[in-house]
């Protein structure tokens, strides 16, 4: 009997599961960075901001699994993080509000774009706010191998294995240049250049959350995770491990709570995670 | 009423509103709050959709405050328990507590969600609008007494309580003024971009004014003004979406504001240094002609001035161009002698009194010399006992007017 068997799981709820462990799981590992360097909020506009990256992404590739998306989405997130900078140094605007301002421009820019010349084809204006992680599972599929797997799954797929990849690569200088920039910078680390790859991947991450639970719930994806690891871990490998147990048990808890209440999937998994976010402080606050 | 007058009057009232409390929102630096408090009322939005049945406004505004004081306990429990920044207590509060409404808007699916998550001014009715009505005159009637109170409060609390205001009963009032604020401008540009509503205009205004009360003006008509182009130009192109447009028009305000804006706007900060590096170019060139007539060359020979500099003094009648070389005119030489005057008084004000080495005194007067005006020279000079040498040994020229003492040549 195979686990899936066991737990009454059909075929497709297990590709259900498993796109929405693999986008927690992508989101959790930059977003854990954007936690421990304070650019949680940053993480939010970056959600916000991708919107017409992926709109122009999708306008040039006509599929929403293409790479295409990627970069645009990575380019808007680097460029709404270039403008509130400059607003905020050039400009001396307060950064709380130039990014207020830049990611309402951003996001609003990307709903007109995609009411204007997208409307006719299956971008869903819905998707940006609720996700569609629910009816995407029986979209379009794609082949590797014998093993045929619906896109969402792939595409969830590949941001988790550049998440993870981007992670392991680079975590010395992520570390250094989160907790100690100036040491970062003698070692010949480029701590600029570490910021900017960790915000062009956490806009690529935000592609594949963005569209299995839209702009908002993706920020969840971002911070949840890693939130809850820095409630109960002292050091980086916990850190991880948490992160990874959360994005499963959040996936699956999810999935039952979806069932229960017959609501959105992608609602119930931030609810599940915001559950064991909520269950993890209060034993770390036992513990202590 | 036909649905655009509708839709234009609840713009305009909506970017008064939104304009007033946004000001504050941006001088206490919780732009991003506001963020959270939009998010945060929707569960309490949806549970009265649910609840009610109906859109009555009382009832959503009361679940929506509710919810939104939920968030901000959730959050000061964030911070109060956990080792969290306050950066990522915001993000959880604000995505969790959408997440909710999210799920309780799929479990319920209730009429009306629509127009909250994604904003649509054309489907307010006339109760709204006797709500928005009443909600911005109140505000507006009330300004002229709270204005005071709520700037201090908001720019230096302890002084506030020093003075015996009551700070936490005021902010109290602001947080839940906020909140009404944030729930009308829901329905009018979603979920998403109240932020914009609030934020764009106040930071705009900071840009054309110094002083709190012209931003807060200035906030509201820019508000207004973007709200209903927004609404204008949805009209014109049928189908798209109203709040968009509206942050997209707000952000053009903002953009020219950040351009033109007559406070550290950037083209008239630009203007302003432009002016003054030729200002300084040309004296530096009135001095050095001086140094040339009194046969001394300067210790830093100037950078030769461009034409615009030149051609500007000539019209200013200091210099002579008719000649090859140009020369001072008796009003130029006047004027080089006040620059000299003051860099060498500068030098000795800092050599005798400051106790520089007189080695060090040079650079310093010779950035000082273009910004001490006449009143500060005698003032200088007074302090200084009106000497005649510089702690070079060279003369300094008597104030203008005085006869020459020091003229060797």
């Amino acid at each position: 009997m195979t686990p899936a068997a066991f737990l009454s799981l059909t075929a497709n709820d297990g590709w259900l599961l498993a796109a929405a462990f693999l986008t927690a799981l992508a989101c959790g590992l930059p977003g854990a960075w954007l936690v421990l360097r304070r650019m949680s909020l940053t993480g939010d506009a970056i959600s916000h901001s991708v919107l017409p990256g992926i709109v122009i992404g999708f306008l040039i590739s006509g599929s929403l699994d293409s790479p295409w998306l990627v970069i645009g989405a990575a380019t808007c997130g680097w460029l709404a993080v270039m403008l509130i900078d400059r607003l905020h140094h050039v400009g001396g605007v307060r950064e709380d509000a130039a990014t207020g301002i830049v990611f309402t421009t951003m996001f609003s820019l990307g709903v007109l774009l995609m009411r204007r010349y997208a409307g006719r084809v299956d971008l869903d204006p819905d998707c940006v706010l609720f996700g569609q992680i629910d009816t995407a599972i029986h979209g379009a599929r794609v082949t590797i191998g014998s093993l045929e797997i619906p896109g969402i799954v792939a595409s969830s797929a590949f941001s988790a294995l550049l998440a993870i990849t981007f992670a392991a690569i680079l975590h010395h200088r992520l570390l250094a240049s989160a907790f100690d920039t100036p040491h970062s910078r003698m070692l010949g680390h480029a701590p600029a250049l570490t910021r900017s790859l960790l915000l062009a991947v956490t806009a690529a991450v935000v592609v594949a959350a963005f569209q299995a639970v839209g702009a908002i719930m993706s920020v969840a994806l971002l911070v949840l995770p890693g939130a809850t690891g820095l409630l109960i871990a002292r050091r980086m490998p916990a850190l991880f491990a948490v992160i990874t147990v959360h994005a499963a048990l959040s996936a699956f808890l999810g999935f039952q709570l979806a069932g229960l209440a017959n609501c959105n999937y992608g609602a119930a998994v931030v609810i599940a995670g915001a559950g064991l976010f909520v269950l993890t402080a209060v034993f770390a606050k036992i513990r202590a | 009423m036909s649905a655009i007058a509708t839709a234009a009057v609840a713009a305009v009232l909506t970017g008064l509103l939104c304009g007033f409390y946004g000001t504050f929102v941006v001088v206490r630096r919780m732009a991003l709050t506001g963020d959270m408090i939009s998010h945060a009322v929707l569960p309490g939005v949806v549970a009265a959709l649910v609840w009610g049945g109906t859109r009555n406004p009382i009832i959503v505004l009361a679940c929506a405050g509710a919810a939104g004081l939920l968030g901000s306990f959730a959050m000061r429990g964030i911070l109060a328990h956990t080792r969290l920044k306050p950066d990522a207590a915001l993000a959880l509060v604000l995505s969790v507590f959408f997440a909710i409404g999210v799920a309780l808007v799929s479990m319920f699916q209730p009429s009306g969600a629509i127009a909250f998550l994604y904003g649509q001014i054309a489907a307010l009715d006339g109760r709204d609008l006797a709500f928005l009505a009443t909600a911005t005159a109140a505000t507006f009637a009330l300004a002229p007494f709270i204005f005071r109170s709520l700037t201090l409060v908001s720019f230096d609390p302890a002084f506030a309580r020093v003075l015996g205001l009551p700070v936490r009963a005021i902010d109290t009032a602001f947080y839940a003024a906020l909140t009404v604020a944030i729930v009308i401008a829901m329905q009018a540009v979603g979920v998403v971009l109240v932020t914009a509503m609030l934020v764009t205009p106040a930071a705009a205004a900071r840009f054309c004014t110094p002083t709190l009360v012209r931003t807060c003006a200035i906030a509201c008509v820019t508000g207004a003004v973007g709200a209903l182009a927004g609404v204008a130009i949805s009209d014109l192109r049928t189908g798209t979406p109203t709040g968009p447009l509206i942050a997209l028009c707000l952000a053009a305000l903002f953009a020219l504001a950040a351009l033109f804006g007559p406070h550290h706007g950037r083209l008239p900060t630009r203007a302003r240094r432009a002016r003054n590096r030729r200002r300084i170019a040309g004296e530096d060139f009135l001095k050095a002609l001086w140094h040339y007539e009194h046969g001394k060359p300067e210790p830093t020979a100037p950078a030769t001035p461009s034409r615009a500099v030149v051609r500007q003094l000539a019209a200013r009648g200091m210099i002579d161009t008719s000649a090859p070389a140009p020369a001072l005119t008796p009003a130029g030489r006047e004027a080089a002698a006040g620059l000299v005057r003051a860099h060498r008084l500068w030098e000795t004000y800092l050599a005798d009194v400051a106790e520089y080495p007189p080695d060090h005194v040079h650079e310093e007067a010779e950035r000082a010399e273009h910004w001490i005006d006449a009143a500060r020279m005698r003032e200088i000079a007074d302090r200084i006992g009106t000497p005649s040498l510089d702690p070079h040994g060279s003369p300094i020229p008597p104030a203008a007017g005085q006869p020459g003492k020091e003229d060797e040549t």
